[in-house]
């Protein structure tokens, strides 16, 4: 049976470098949380009753939304650094 | 360099069909012998950096692109345009990592204008974008196979495509040289007669756009403007881009009548504006942000710039196509690279460096 070496033609995806996870910090009394809302539709309704939902599960709740100019691109780094840096809760979603 | 496998030969075929590296067809194996002669017949070394995704932590290495370029069939003289089609397809603004996920499946639409075209056996006039020609079907399948091996766009991994359509086999084909006084795609774009360029744009399906008795200019636009602003098709009254192939009919009608690839581009985007009633007597919903203009109406093309006007198709009744990208500009957008000849030099940078095509505003 003749052998033949071939090149694999794909990447190990697994080997790429994961971004560790922002370490928890202990609520305030009054935390923010901050909706990412991706443009796609109704994902800011569907995200507004999720902050609802929270309410009476974290008191004083503020809650700001940051609206992605385009659903098909991510948020810059900046805008991931500081949203980290001023919400306590973030959340955010995927999809259609 | 890449990982090597030593099989039998009997089982490269299943073994690649088993490890998910294939879109489906068989391939060609992709030896050491066969990826050097795809590398040095563009001129560029296997650890060459192509391009990267960001998002996805990606790196496309020539070699990995000559990899799958054997693998789909490429001959080495094809390279050159599929080292031109990469840098096309990774650059940021044309988006190939929303465009190769989406559940709108698009396929990766590959339009190369110029004379290396014709020099390495494109099709540009019968079944231009249909199957039976070696370098429109392998070049097209290449961009394929990196997206499915390198950017990891499988199903049931990252290609989200609820449908997908034929095109995402591979989607491939040459401007016919239109004829005089129009300018071909490239020199439209800003490059020079004598450069091939190659453009990618991310893709819904072609439609047939068919009319084969009205020689008049207006009446003929008509049809393609009432294609272009079909409602069914998603980026409708959001703003996109698009490509119209002119079949050979069609082309010499409007020619003939004296009308520039301006005027049409110009004519065809003021015609496929759509208004708000439009798209709610097909039963599409509006959605936040379609905001009429002062027409009343929405955009369904951007800009006469963002209407791609190439000439190709073979002689019949009248035939063209409309094919629309598969999502609006915002998100993606198409972008174009000229074809690098093996060899050539680099620009002369003198002692302070220089800037080079693509690290223009432009690009």
């Amino acid at each position: 049976m003749a052998r033949i070496t071939v090149l694999r033609p794909d990447l190990d995806l697994d080997d790429r470098p994961v971004a560790p996870l922002a370490p928890r910090r202990p609520l305030p009394d009054t935390p923010l949380l901050t909706l990412i809302e991706n443009g796609k539709p109704k994902a800011r309704q569907l995200l507004e009753l999720l902050a609802e939902r929270l309410r009476p599960r974290l008191g004083d709740l503020a809650v700001e939304t940051f609206s992605k100019p385009s659903a098909a691109k991510p948020i810059s780094a900046d805008e991931a650094r500081l949203m980290a840096a001023r919400s306590h809760l973030v959340i955010t979603g995927l999809g259609d | 360099m890449a990982e090597v496998l030593t099989l039998d030969e009997s089982d490269v075929q299943e073994t690649f069909f088993e490890r998910g590296w294939t879109d489906g067809l068989p391939i060609v194996p992709p030896t050491l012998d066969r990826v050097t002669a795809m590398l040095e017949a563009g001129g560029v070394a296997a650890t060459d950096v192509v391009g990267t995704v960001a998002q996805r932590g990606v790196t496309v290495t020539a070699e990995l692109l000559a990899i799958n370029a054997v693998m789909a069939g490429c001959k080495p003289e094809y390279f050159p345009v599929v080292l031109a089609a990469a840098r096309a397809f990774l650059d940021p603004a044309f988006n190939a990592h929303a465009a190769v996920t989406s559940t709108g499946g698009a396929a990766l639409l590959v339009i190369v204008s110029g004379p290396l075209a014709a020099e390495i056996g494109m099709a540009s006039r019968h079944n231009a974008l249909a199957s039976g020609n070696r370098a429109n079907a392998t070049i097209g399948r290449s961009l394929r196979l990196v997206a499915r091996n390198v950017l990891g766009a499988k199903t049931g991994g990252m290609d989200g495509s609820s449908l997908g359509h034929p095109g995402k086999y591979s989607f491939c084909f040459a401007e016919d040289p239109p004829p005089e006084p129009w300018p071909p795609l490239r020199v439209e774009l800003g490059f020079d007669e004598a450069d091939t360029t190659v453009t990618v744009l991310p893709t819904e399906g072609p439609r047939q756009v068919a009319n084969h008795l009205n020689e008049d200019p207006v009446g003929l636009l008509r049809t393609f403007a009432a294609a272009i602003a079909s409602p069914a098709q998603y980026s409708t009254g959001k703003g996109t881009q698009g490509t119209v192939v002119l079949g050979p009919e069609h082309t010499t009608a409007l020619v003939q009548a004296g009308w520039s690839k301006r005027q049409v581009r110009e004519w065809l985007v003021e015609h496929s504006r759509v208004t708000p009633q439009q798209l709610l007597d097909a039963g599409v919903l509006l959605i936040e942000g379609m905001e009429p203009g002062p027409d009343g109406r929405l955009p369904t093309i951007v800009s006469p710039d963002d209407l791609f006007l190439v000439t190709a198709g073979g002689a019949g009744a009248g035939w063209s196509a409309w094919i629309p990208n598969w999502a609006p500009k915002i998100h993606a957008q198409a972008t174009t690279r000229r074809v690098v000849p093996p060899g050539e030099a680099l620009p002369d940078c003198g002692d302070d460096g220089c800037a080079v095509p693509w690290m223009t505003e432009e690009s």
